[in-house]
């Protein structure tokens, strides 16, 4: 065996090895039920009750009618986006209308007037009739 | 579950007599791997098409319209001559990657897709277009949304609609499982094309150190796709560079147009492999070559056009791209030590460097098509830091490890087939110098 072909069997043998992914291993021989406790939605991590809150918000309205979204006013900035982006997911069909602007943080008082109901989720407060209140948080028809 | 996996065997079904068309000389499991990948990108063209034409996707519609897509193609595959080219000889070293595939199903399938760019940009407007039975432009244009990049293309939202479709209402839990088959789609043409130029050893080696690389982390987000569209797209352009073979140019160019409808770095991939196959190909066949990708660009523009018409705006486009650049410029070096420092499996690639000290310059010449693509590529992707928006190294955290992983196969596949023909003491294929 001349070295060029030694060197080219170790890089080869380097190459397999270091392409292996111990993820997928893990899920041959571990415990998958403990990594799928790994695989949640941020969101869901930093608002357990909040998935819930959106599929009543849901069931509560109907195609078409904007939403406007709010969180609790103790939650970091930085999660309004993300709990914005994932309302948006679990409100298909619905208009659904940030009261803080998701890109650069001001917020956007005119939604909240506009929107024909108002998702409050926590501590904030809301206005116009409750429709209904649970899951950590309340719906306010404007 | 169940509907996950009949919407997969539809898309197979669909795709079989089509890939059977585009490529006679298809071994199986080519076939078995391009079949998906055509049937999911029918399925994005028939979705998008009843969109523009304002006709609501129902199940009733998408399933005629698909059995009269199947009718015709099979019909014409019918006509070709039958297929002679031989199944590749399998090697007890498959069963390898059979296992990472096995690992990779378990993982992608553990919950509903999980990722922040599943629900916030490609789940959230399968889910959309789901609901409103076609594309919803008046999502796509409201400026409350545009956090979902409205101007990606939409073949991978399409085809979670239609996952939808055939399970009758929008159910994420099982959706990890298309990208299981996108993956396994790239794994068995990477097979079918080591099979090609190494012995069943060395292809099943080389095809084990790739499966892991084709088989996205990101699972809910277009990578899945765009890995398995984008890199099959460049092997078979490389494999008709070599071999001069016009079903291995058809298979490239279509791949690579489905490719530009995963994701922009699809569209920029297949500008990357435009330009490398005039620079690497035969001196006299450079228009010829060229001209035979015609039908990615001719797949690629309905979305640029839809996108234009509806003023979809993209962000790295947006404000003032000459003052970002500039800007960014400066900080060049602290740019560029930040992307090395964020490398993803920075082994994996030291591995291939030190791989190409292993073989003979002239194998590595043989290689320059891929090499040079994915070098014109990585200049794309790092380009697009110099101009962004947004804070450079948010985005860099946000995007750099999935992008990378973009380039993995298709280099892991030229430095693995570089190696087995240096073991092999074969003088590898050159590429064909053929009159024009």
């Amino acid at each position: 065996m001349t070295p060029r072909r030694a060197l080219a069997g170790l890089a080869l043998a380097a190459v397999v090895a270091t392409r292996v992914d111990p993820a997928y291993v893990e899920m041959l021989i571990g415990d998958r039920d403990a990594r799928a406790k790994d695989f949640v939605p941020i969101v869901d991590v930093h608002l357990p009750q909040y998935a819930r809150f959106l599929a009543e918000v849901r069931s509560r309205t109907a195609a078409g009618d904007s939403i406007a979204i709010v969180t609790p006013d103790a939650a970091p900035r930085e999660l309004y986006p993300l709990a914005y982006y994932r309302a948006s997911y679990l409100l298909p069909g619905r208009e659904v209308l940030p009261v803080i602007d998701p890109q650069g943080g001001a917020p956007i008082p005119g939604n909240r007037a506009a929107a024909r109901y108002v998702a409050v989720f926590g501590d904030s407060a809301g206005a116009g009739e409750a429709v209904w209140k649970g899951e950590g948080g309340a719906l306010y028809r404007r | 579950m169940t509907a996950a996996i009949v919407a997969i065997f539809i898309a197979f079904l669909v795709g079989l007599p089509i890939a059977r068309i585009v490529h006679r000389e298809a071994d199986r499991l080519e076939l078995a791997g391009t079949a998906f990948l055509h049937g999911t990108g029918a399925i994005f063209l028939l979705l998008m098409g009843l969109s523009v034409l304002g006709i609501p996707a129902s199940i009733a519609v998408v399933g005629v319209a698909l059995l009269a897509v199947f009718a015709v193609a099979t019909a014409f595959a019918m006509r070709k001559r039958p297929n002679t080219a031989k199944t590749p000889a399998l090697h007890v070293v498959d069963i390898l990657t059979v296992a990472t595939l096995a690992g990779y199903a378990l993982y992608a399938t553990l919950a509903a897709p999980w990722e922040i760019d599943f629900w916030a940009i490609w789940g959230l407007k399968g889910r959309i277009f789901h609901e409103a039975g076609g594309i919803d432009w008046r999502f796509l244009e409201s400026r409350w949304n545009v956090f979902q990049h409205s101007d990606y293309p939409l073949l991978v939202p399409l085809n979670l609609d239609f996952t939808a479709l055939v399970a009758g209402d929008w159910d994420d839990r099982w959706m990890g499982a298309i990208y299981v088959a996108w993956g396994a789609s790239l794994i068995a043409v990477i097979r079918s094309l080591a099979a090609r130029e190494a012995t069943a050893c060395f292809a099943a080696l080389v095809t084990f150190a790739i499966a892991a690389p084709c088989l996205t982390r990101f699972v809910g987000l277009a990578e899945g796709a765009l890995v398995a569209y984008g890199a099959a797209g460049v092997l078979f352009v490389r494999a008709a560079l070599r071999d001069d073979d016009a079903g291995s140019w058809r298979q490239g160019a279509l791949l690579l147009g489905f490719a530009a409808n995963c994701k922009n770095e699809g569209l920029a991939l297949l500008v990357a492999v435009t330009i490398a196959a005039a620079l690497c190909g035969p001196r006299s066949r450079i228009v010829p070559s060229v001209k035979r990708l015609w039908p990615a660009f001719a797949l690629a523009a309905p979305w640029l056009v839809l996108r234009a018409f509806h003023a979809l705006p993209t962000d790295l486009a947006g404000g003032s791209l000459f003052d970002r650049l500039s800007q960014h410029l400066a900080d060049a070096g602290a740019i560029l030590a930040l992307l090395a420092s964020r490398l993803s499996q920075p082994w994996a690639w030291i591995a291939l460097a030190v791989a190409l000290f292993a073989v003979p310059p002239a194998a590595i010449a043989r290689e320059r098509f891929v090499l040079v693509a994915m070098g014109i590529q990585l200049a794309f992707l790092v380009g697009a830091y110099f101009v962004t928006p947004f804070d450079v190294a948010w985005h860099v955290w946000a995007s750099w490890p999935r992008l990378t992983a973009q380039l993995a196969v298709p280099v892991t596949f030229v430095v693995g087939m570089a190696l087995a023909a240096t073991l092999s003491e074969s003088p590898g294929i050159p590429i064909r110098e053929s009159p024009a």
